[in-house]
């Protein structure tokens, strides 16, 4: 999988390693089981320490959501999927939290705002129902 | 833009990077030239002493800043990276290569003006030193420095090192005379160099090479300037264009110190081979010079090459490095300083020995008459060589080290060394330090440049480094100097306060004894052979009052002695009856002239005459200690008896026959150069401790100041009266002037010579004393 | 684990300037230590004290376990470093001045210095006076790096050199990191260091204003931003726990950087008179670096507050 790593957005380098690894596990572009590159080669790639490549993986292996092989490195957990999706979930609701707090704070009041969420949603599933529609017609 | 206005500041700026060099060079020179100078003077301010050859600093001057000029100009810019910048200002390559061609030129006009006068104020024994010189000489000397100028502006155009440049200007400086040389010899039955080639042919060759150098330089200066040609390739470049054969084609790993000798050779090799040849040039010039009946000009050319040879080859062992400071590279890696040291000087001091050795060989193997070239010089000949040899290189890399410019350290390196050579014979000559001592301070220079080596290496050129180099020069320069203090602080001389009491001793005039009419007529005859004892006596008695009451000067004291035998003769005839009249009167007037003498003695400035008087004293008063000495001379006792008694007069005499024999001594001393400074006689005595190896400088300061000891040992004993009989003052006078002191008076058996030869004997003896008595205790 | 490089209290006092004013440093085995400052700071005073180019006035410095002031060479012979303007030999090709540098080194130094030549994509049979800016960097570096040193001082290595060559320089550097050699940095390139270094230090006119490992510099300060309805109403002070690092005032609003920001503090303000609005956010090492230059010496000048140093808690392991 590929990285994008902002160093200067705010979230720490690791945070990020791990919020963009949970993703890639809950959209599916890694598989259960798929190996992950070494810390070695990880931080070759992408010019990071590689202490900080480190502590990801093991925040990644506390949550449960990688696992160490004997002899061929880290992989992606049978049951990682679930867990991740439900971290995607919380990582999103934060940020449409801090979006509605400016929101408030800038003096919408509550009713504009709903109706704002709603016109927004009505929108993009009208979309993604389209995007979908699509993606079953061409499989 | 105006072209004028760039025309000028251009001029401006080169004339701005000259003036350095002309400024340091002056300095340098008469730095060097007072040195010089100072040998050749008696350190009071007279040059009568100094010689033509004093002066040839001044001829050296303008070379060297031919020498420098090109690469100050061209190749420091090159270096710095400014020639890009002024290559890139819209002024024509044509105007900044002419520019700065004429701007040496006018340069090296003003120092030749400059050098000129200075030459032109100096007068050696009283001429101009332009009178009665060669000029044709001096004429193709200075045209040697115009070729020798442009061909190294055409070097540096081409070169990229400016020590390079400069290392290759020294074979190129020699080509005129060769290639005179090479034309004018005609004649096969005359060798190459036996004759000097005539002014007009090297005239000849020189404007023609100079021709030719202005061409290349013109020529190197626009290819420099203008772009850089790319060769006419037409195909894209491939990857395996890039690949040579013999990338990462090594041998073996080199050891450390292999590689960096490797280093240092691949990265001089120009400057190497340049120098290889002049040092070649050199020692061929010189066999050619000395033992083939070479000329002079071509001996002094040898030791030209041969010396600048020898002395860049010292500063390139350390310069090579200062490039855009690539020493860091070593330093960044710890390399040890040690090593690195003495890789810098291994190829430098290897071809000096390489070239050494092929000479001695060569001289060795080369017959002249029936032995060996080698073998027929004197064997000061070639140690002294290797000795200057020795002390050239170890400067020259001593400069080459705490030098930041190259162009610095092989301009002021020459003069350097030629101080360091000069001061070096100096010790030897005039403060007489012994070889070994010298010897000893051989390797100074290059335990200054070992023990800096870290802090050179790592660039820490600080109050550290300063301090270290500027400690052991002290040390070269005052370990020679080492005996000569040792001397001066050690040996006593005479107080400063005893000198001040001579000088301004002042007496009151003395009394002569009156001046008498004398009988001119009585004549000596030639051939003094006397008739009779009157006849004698008359003469005699003659030839002395002539001295004593007359006005001529000078003492014949061997004449003069005789009358004490008289004296002696008429007293012991005195028992004879006949006669005994004539005798007595005789006797008389014998011992009336005697007095005489005396007073006329004491009353002379000479230290011989005042000790002469006291023998003569000696003798009057033995005379009137004598039974019936009253009876027998009547009223003269009372005269004599008074005179003996004076010891104040007497004192006051000796005391200033001292001062003037003593301000006679200073003056002539002082008047010859130092090394030549032994003055043998005092006050008409001849001056102990002569007989020690006289000749050097030390030997002649200690004996000068011991004998200023002597003398002011004198002067004290003088002043004292009746205290002096028993002064220690009076052993060490004995000694220094080696007798033996006794203290009474040995009657006088004829016909012992009474002609004093040591000053002081009979100063204070018993005489003294019986004299005096004789007024206050009357018979 | 033992201490790479030690420094306690160090001083360099030169003729007219004081480049370094006490500084205390440690750096441990493994780590990427970066020291940022502006230019004149003595970031190069420091690192020529450490590696023996220079001696200090005061103070200890110990690297490697061994005194630079008397084993300049050991020390330089096991470290690897890249001076800010290396000097090379221009006359030499890469490869040879491979092999003249292998002579003073173990074996397989050249073999390790050609591949590094061979990774960076230098030609090695070209003299160094005609490669460009970045070959001659990497060259430097592929030098230092082939006799596989436990330390790496790298002083300004990568400035002028373009984006590409710079990320080499990282990876390089990483890899090294990677299998536990220690790595002295010093840059001004800030994204580069936030990327690599584990511990920062900003050296500040000679003494190090913040020192501390990376992550925690993060969270430990913050960046307030207040924006007032009335201009000339007062703002409470701070806890005396919190430290300001720089204060600006613009307008209406006025933003500091703090450091132990006491999270109740936002709420607190908020609720004053005359205050309209109060942000905070995490800072960037950008906007810290800034701070602790400039900040410092405005504050230094309304003399506010003397300069001093932040050392967070150190983070062991």
């Amino acid at each position: 999988m590929f990285f994008s790593i902002e160093p200067s957005n705010g979230v720490a380098i690791y945070e990020q390693i791990v919020r963009q690894v949970k993703f890639a596990i809950a959209e599916g572009t890694l598989g259960p089981g798929q190996l992950l590159p070494s810390v070695r080669i990880l931080s070759q790639q992408l010019a990071i320490n590689p202490n900080t490549i480190a502590r990801a993986f093991q925040q990644l292996q506390a949550d449960g959501v990688l696992e160490s092989l004997r002899g061929r490195g880290l992989a992606v957990c049978a049951t990682a999927a679930d867990h991740c999706r439900n971290a995607r979930q919380l990582i999103i609701e934060s940020r449409l939290r801090s979006v509605l707090v400016e929101g408030l704070h800038s003096g919408l009041a509550a009713d504009d705002l709903r109706r704002i969420v709603a016109h927004q949603l009505d929108e993009l599933v009208g979309m993604a129902t389209v995007a979908s529609a699509d993606r079953v017609a061409s499989s | 833009m105006n072209q004028n206005l760039a025309l000028r500041r251009l001029v401006w700026k080169e004339v701005r990077q000259i003036q350095p060099l002309v400024v340091l060079l002056f300095v340098l020179g008469l730095l060097l030239h007072t040195l010089v100078l100072l040998s050749g003077s008696d350190w009071r301010g007279n040059f009568q002493y100094a010689q033509v050859q004093h002066f040839y600093v001044f001829l050296g001057l303008p070379g060297l800043f031919a020498v420098g000029v090109g690469a100050l100009l061209v190749s420091q810019e090159k270096e710095q990276r400014t020639m890009f910048w002024l290559a890139s200002l819209p002024i024509s390559p044509h105007r900044i290569v002419m520019t700065k061609l004429l701007i040496s030129l006018g340069a090296l006009a003003v120092v030749w003006t400059l050098s000129g006068l200075a030459l032109s104020t100096f007068k050696v024994q009283g001429e101009s030193l332009w009178l009665n010189r060669d000029f044709g000489s001096f004429a193709s000397w200075v045209m040697n420095s115009i070729f020798v100028l442009l061909a190294g502006t055409a070097l540096a155009w081409k070169l990229n090192s400016s020590f390079a440049s400069l290392a290759c200007v020294v074979p190129v400086a020699v080509l005129p005379l060769l290639a005179a040389n090479v034309l004018a010899s005609n004649d096969a039955r005359l060798p190459l160099f036996a004759i000097d080639p005539s002014p007009a042919s090297l005239l000849v060759t020189q404007l023609l090479l100079s021709a030719l150098a202005i061409g290349l330089a013109w020529r190197f200066g626009l290819q420099s300037l203008s772009a850089a040609r790319v060769p006419a390739i037409t195909k894209p470049a491939r990857p395996e264009d890039l690949k040579h054969a013999n990338t990462w084609n090594f041998g073996p790993l080199l050891a450390p110190q292999s590689a960096l000798v490797w280093q240092f050779t691949r990265q001089s090799r120009v400057l190497l081979v340049a120098l290889l040849a002049g040092l070649f040039l050199g020692t061929w010039f010189f066999v050619i010079g000395k033992f083939y009946r070479g000329t002079d000009l071509v001996v002094i050319w040898a030791a030209i090459l041969a010396l600048l040879a020898i002395i860049w080859l010292g500063v390139c062992s350390f310069q090579g490095d200062r490039l855009h400071n690539r020493i860091r590279f070593l330093a960044d890696r710890g390399v040890r300083p040690r090593t690195v040291w003495w890789t810098r000087h291994l190829a430098p001091l290897g071809m000096i020995a390489i070239v050494g050795t092929a000479w001695m060989v060569f001289s060795g193997t080369v017959m002249v008459g029936s032995i060996s070239l080698l073998l027929s010089f004197d064997p000061i000949v070639p140690i002294s060589l290797i000795c200057f040899a020795i002390v050239a290189y170890c400067f020259a890399q001593w400069v080459g080290q705490v030098t930041t410019s190259p162009i610095v350290a092989a301009v002021t390196s020459p003069i350097v060394v030629v101080a360091a050579l000069f001061y070096l014979s100096n010790t030897i000559m005039l403060l007489g330090t012994p070889v070994w001592l010298l010897v000893l301070c051989l390797p100074i220079p290059l335990i200054a440049t070992y023990g800096a080596m870290n802090l050179w290496m790592d660039g820490q050129i600080g109050i550290r480094f300063w301090l270290w180099h500027a400690g052991l020069l002290c040390a070269w320069l005052l370990i020679p100097a080492i005996p000569f203090l040792a001397v001066v602080s050690t040996i006593d001389s005479m107080p400063a306060s005893i000198a001040t009491e001579i000088a301004t001793f002042r007496s009151p005039s003395p009394s002569l004894p009156a001046r008498v009419n004398v009988d001119s007529t009585v004549v000596t005859p030639p051939s003094q052979h006397y008739v009779g004892l009157a006849e004698h006596w008359k003469v005699l008695q003659s030839d002395v009052s002539k001295y004593v009451h007359g006005p001529r000067e000078g003492l014949l004291l061997e004449r003069i002695q005789r009358l004490i035998p008289f004296a002696i003769l008429f007293r012991t005839n005195l028992q004879v009856p006949e006669e005994k009249s004539e005798h007595l009167q005789r006797y008389q007037q014998s011992i009336e002239l005697l007095t005489d003498l005396v007073r006329r003695c004491r009353a002379s400035s000479r230290l011989l005459d005042q000790d002469f008087a006291d023998v003569v004293e000696c003798f009057l008063v033995k005379e009137l200690l004598l039974p019936n000495a009253r009876q027998t001379l009547g009223a003269t006792f009372e005269t004599t008896a008074r005179q003996l008694a004076d010891r104040d007069s007497r004192a006051i005499a000796r005391q200033r026959a001292i001062a003037a024999g003593w301000q006679q001594y200073q003056q002539q001393y002082y008047s010859r150069r130092p090394a030549e400074r032994s003055v043998d006689s005092f006050g008409g005595y001849t001056i102990g401790g002569l007989n020690r190896k006289a000749g050097s400088f030390e030997n002649l300061v200690a004996r000068q100041r011991r004998f200023g000891r002597a003398v002011a040992d004198l002067w004290e004993l003088a002043k004292l009266r009746e205290q002096g009989a028993t002064d220690e003052r009076l052993r060490k006078i004995a000694d220094y002037w080696g007798y033996t002191r006794f203290n009474d008076t040995t009657p006088f058996v004829l016909p012992t010579p009474i002609i004093p030869r040591v000053p002081g004997r009979l100063w204070f003896a018993s005489w003294e004393s019986q004299a005096a008595k004789l007024v206050t205790d009357p018979q | 684990m033992s201490d790479v490089i030690s420094i306690k209290g160090l001083e360099v006092h030169f003729r007219g300037c004081d480049a370094l004013r006490g500084v205390d440093l440690s750096v441990s085995s493994g780590k990427v230590f970066a020291l940022l400052g502006e230019n004149g700071a003595g970031k190069t005073t420091l690192i020529r004290v450490m590696t023996g180019f220079l001696r200090q006035s005061a103070g200890e410095c110990t690297v490697l376990g061994l005194n630079p002031a008397r084993e300049a060479q050991e020390i330089r012979r096991r470290i690897g470093y890249v001076s800010d303007a290396p000097a090379l030999y221009e006359w030499m090709r890469v490869d040879e001045i491979g092999w003249f540098a292998s002579s003073f080194y173990s074996d397989g130094f050249l073999a390790q210095y050609r591949d590094a030549i061979d990774r960076f994509e230098v030609p090695a049979s070209r003299k160094i006076r005609y490669l460009s800016k970045g070959q001659r960097a990497k060259v430097a570096l592929a030098l230092a790096l082939a006799h596989d040193p436990e330390l790496l001082i790298l002083d300004e290595p990568t400035s002028g050199l373009d984006p590409l060559v710079r990320r080499e320089f990282l990876e390089s550097m990483l890899d090294r990191a990677a299998t536990g050699r220690t790595i002295f940095l010093s840059s001004h390139q800030i994204s580069e260091v936030e990327r690599v270094a584990d511990d920062i230090a900003i050296l500040h006119q000679g003494k190090f204003s913040v020192i501390a490992p990376l992550n925690e510099l993060r969270d430990a300060i913050s960046e307030i931003t207040v924006s007032m309805s009335d201009p000339l109403a007062a703002l409470p002070d701070f806890e005396a726990t919190t430290e300001v690092l720089s204060e600006q005032t613009e307008g209406r609003q006025r933003r500091f950087v703090v450091r132990g920001l006491v999270p109740e503090l936002a709420k607190q303000w908020e609720q004053r008179p005359g205050v309209a609005n109060v942000r905070v956010r995490h800072v960037t090492l950008d906007e810290l670096f800034v701070a602790c230059t400039r900040g410092a010496r405005s504050l230094e000048e309304n003399g506010k507050r003397k300069p001093s140093t932040i050392e967070l808690k150190k983070h062991v392991g």
